[in-house]
């Protein structure tokens, strides 16, 4: 066996958990009895390196859960049957004594316009129905090379575009907090599963707003990383100059540990940053050690358009609610402007639905997916994606391919590439004059499945609070921060948390004191406590 | 493309035309959007429209390769109307002198790969995904071809 000294990776892999980590493992079972999350992926790590548990049971605890609240929910789109196999492999691995990857024994779950190779993966659409890959999106590679339990793909809206989920080719997801609402979109299977706790963290995809939006309708942690963050080798690409593959989990330490096991460069992703990635979970500070003021010297910039008449009050007040819980921990909290705010929507929207039309060419029934038989190419093409695509990809489509006809460049994506622009200037200004922007995640809680699908631009008028961000390619973090009256116990608010590129670690950092300092608040879906019935 | 379906195309311009009739005219005006959970299409307040022409349905599904049936058309007109004439709000602001941003200004360098053609280590999986292989080509399957399919379901059922 080669020398520790000769060669230092077996030193790295040989490292047992440190001090300060242990310690943390103490304060998180002492919080498990009191209302902050706890970080189920440091728990199931911990019960399986102390032998209290195997992989197998944890596994199969999940999957009698989702088994049980699936018929209501419906967030998966398919669920693997190879979980328990995988659980026993981890098992095997652990009597071993292998080193154990971050994520090991831990059931993720992975939005299906991301690519798997061993499962169907149709993007929510019909004209992909049946397909199966023939590789992993680097990021699900990197799951399974972290030591994850792929369990299944989630709902979507159809190649994510839309913010309820109810624009998927197949089911539409219900929210774990009221069976009759939206759980948000376009990742809303994503984020009920993990609010119903079927999986321990899951993937999303976020181009205006599709993981930070149902992460607030569902009472979870939302992710949006900086643009070039994570590689979007295996996202189906809905906006290229837009999208970026996110996390859900239900602390901000699991979602940590996901975002650093996806995160990275990655050669076949031109557009993925060489930018170093930090060890976000190692860097969360342990409440023990907490001084009384643990955020002195934060400047906190309040968005000031976000709080305009249009906005639901419940949703103001808990988000300034948010913003004095911030100031108690130390902050100083200030209202700042971002001028360009309102023009963001259009500007998002003529850009998205313009690069959609070209990206979304590629499914014409001849490579992949369903083909509709017909007497000659045109045809092929013409019936293929009319019969396999929703009409709300159809409208963008048509939208898109209006924006970008001869002529109109000026007109339409020119002028949005020019607020982009601006949009990108107003938020290096403000983030020069504080460390992070809040606001809320969304202008409402979830809302009444049907309330919204015949009116477009009410569907476009809910990702007001999040395109700016995607426009601008900087990260945000979406918390649980309080309730607002409906459903059996109230419907979750998430307040949404913005940096400037690359500061990931930042934001964790000051989402995971926020959290862990929420008095009175218990993000778990009430039926959940009770036991895994969700009626 | 669609040479053979001129006179379908022709009946779907006229539901397109008859269908902005009912919304009100080709360039309707509408107001900038206020946001929030309801209500927000009664405080509308009026804006631009665009000077542009409108969209013209049929063209554009002929464009996008989409066969839109006549239902769809009188379907989405109106949408696309209703968001198109809020796209053109764009319009109204001073952008002049304004470099477009291309996307997100977030050092990301072109970090491109090296230019050398690689074997994909899963060739059978992408050609067990094409609907019709029949080696070398990727067939086009005809309604004449599916006709032995159909009949031997029709088969199964009786």
């Amino acid at each position: 066996m080669a020398s520790l000294i000769q060669n230092p990776r077996l030193l790295l892999r040989r490292r047992r958990p440190s001090p300060p980590l242990r310690r943390r493992l103490q304060t998180l079972a002492a919080a498990a009895s009191a209302n902050v999350p706890t970080s189920e992926i440091l728990s199931i790590r911990d019960a399986l390196l102390s032998r209290r548990a195997t992989a197998l049971d944890i596994a199969s605890g999940y999957l009698s859960r989702l088994r049980i609240t699936e018929p209501h929910l419906r967030s998966f789109l398919h669920v693997s049957e190879k979980v328990l196999r995988e659980a026993e492999e981890v098992d095997r691995a652990v009597e071993r004594g292998e080193d154990l990857g971050p994520l090991t024994g831990v059931l993720v779950g992975v939005k299906d316009n991301i690519c798997t190779v061993d499962m169907p993966s149709t993007g929510g659409s019909r004209i992909l129905e049946g397909y199966r890959p023939a590789f992993d999106a680097t990021a699900v590679r990197r799951l399974k090379e972290n030591g994850a339990i792929i369990v299944g793909k989630t709902n979507l809206d159809e190649f994510g575009m839309g913010s309820s989920t109810e624009g998927s080719g197949f089911q539409v997801t219900t929210n774990p907090w009221d069976l009759s609402r939206v759980p948000g979109g376009s990742s809303g299977g994503s984020a009920a599963a993990v609010s119903a706790r079927q999986c321990v963290v899951s993937l999303g995809s976020d181009t205006g707003g599709s993981v930070r939006q149902p992460a607030s309708f569902c009472g979870v942690v939302g992710m949006k990383p900086t643009y070039g963050r994570v590689s979007r080798y295996g996202l189906m690409a809905y906006a290229s100059s837009l999208d970026v593959i996110g996390c859900f989990g239900s602390s901000v330490i699991d979602t940590a540990i996901l975002l650093k096991a996806i995160s990275g460069h990655d050669r076949f992703d031109a557009t993925s940053s060489k930018h170093d990635v930090p060890n976000y979970a190692a860097d969360l500070v342990s409440m023990d050690s907490v001084e009384s003021k643990p955020l002195t010297g934060l400047k906190v910039g309040f968005i000031q358009e976000t709080l305009a008449e249009g906005v639901d009050m419940g949703v103001i007040s808990a988000v300034k609610a948010a913003a004095s819980h911030f100031e108690q921990l130390g902050s100083r909290v200030t209202e700042v402007s971002l001028p360009s705010f309102d023009l963001g929507l259009p500007a998002y929207y003529i850009l998205a639905t313009s690069e959609a039309s070209s990206n979304l060419s590629r499914y014409d029934g001849v490579r992949y997916g369903s083909q509709v038989a017909a007497e000659e190419l045109g045809s092929l093409y013409g019936d293929s994606r009319a019969k396999g695509l929703g009409s709300e990809v159809k409208m963008r489509i048509l939208m898109g391919t209006y924006a970008l006809s001869a002529g109109y460049y000026d007109a339409y994506y020119k002028r949005a590439q020019q607020v982009r622009t601006l949009v990108q200037k107003s938020f290096k200004d403000a983030l020069e004059e504080n460390d992070i922007l809040i606001s809320p995640a969304a202008p409402s809680v979830a809302y009444k499945i049907g309330e919204k699908t015949n009116d477009p631009l009410a569907m476009f008028a809910g990702d007001i609070m999040t395109v700016n961000v995607n426009l601008a390619g900087l990260p945000a973090l979406v918390v649980p921060c309080g309730f607002v009256e409906g459903g059996t116990a109230g419907l979750p608010v998430g307040l949404q948390i913005i940096g400037p590129a690359f500061s990931e670690a930042k934001l964790l950092q000051v989402g995971h004191i926020f959290e862990q300092t929420l008095q009175n608040h218990r993000f778990v879906p009430p039926a959940l406590l009770e036991g895994t019935s969700l009626i | 493309m669609f040479k053979s379906k001129d006179s379908a195309n022709h009946r779907l311009q006229l539901i397109y035309k008859q269908s902005l009739v009912v919304v009100g005219g080709g360039a309707a005006v509408f107001g900038r959007l206020r946001f929030g959970s309801a209500g927000w299409s009664s405080g509308m307040a009026r804006c631009c429209s665009s000077s542009l022409s409108p969209p013209d349905l049929p063209r554009l599904a002929d464009a996008a390769r989409i066969s839109l049936a006549p239902h769809e058309v009188q379907e989405l007109a109106p949408k696309i109307q209703q968001v198109v004439d809020w796209f053109g709000q764009l319009q109204a602001v001073n952008l002049e002198s304004i470099e477009p941003s291309l996307r997100a200004s977030t050092e990301v360098k072109a970090n491109p790969r090296e230019d050398a053609a690689e074997v994909f280590d899963n060739r059978e999986a992408i050609l067990a995904a094409v609907p019709s292989y029949d080696q070398p080509y990727i067939k086009r399957m005809t309604p004449a071809q599916m006709i032995p399919l159909n009949y031997a379901y029709l088969l199964s059922i009786l």
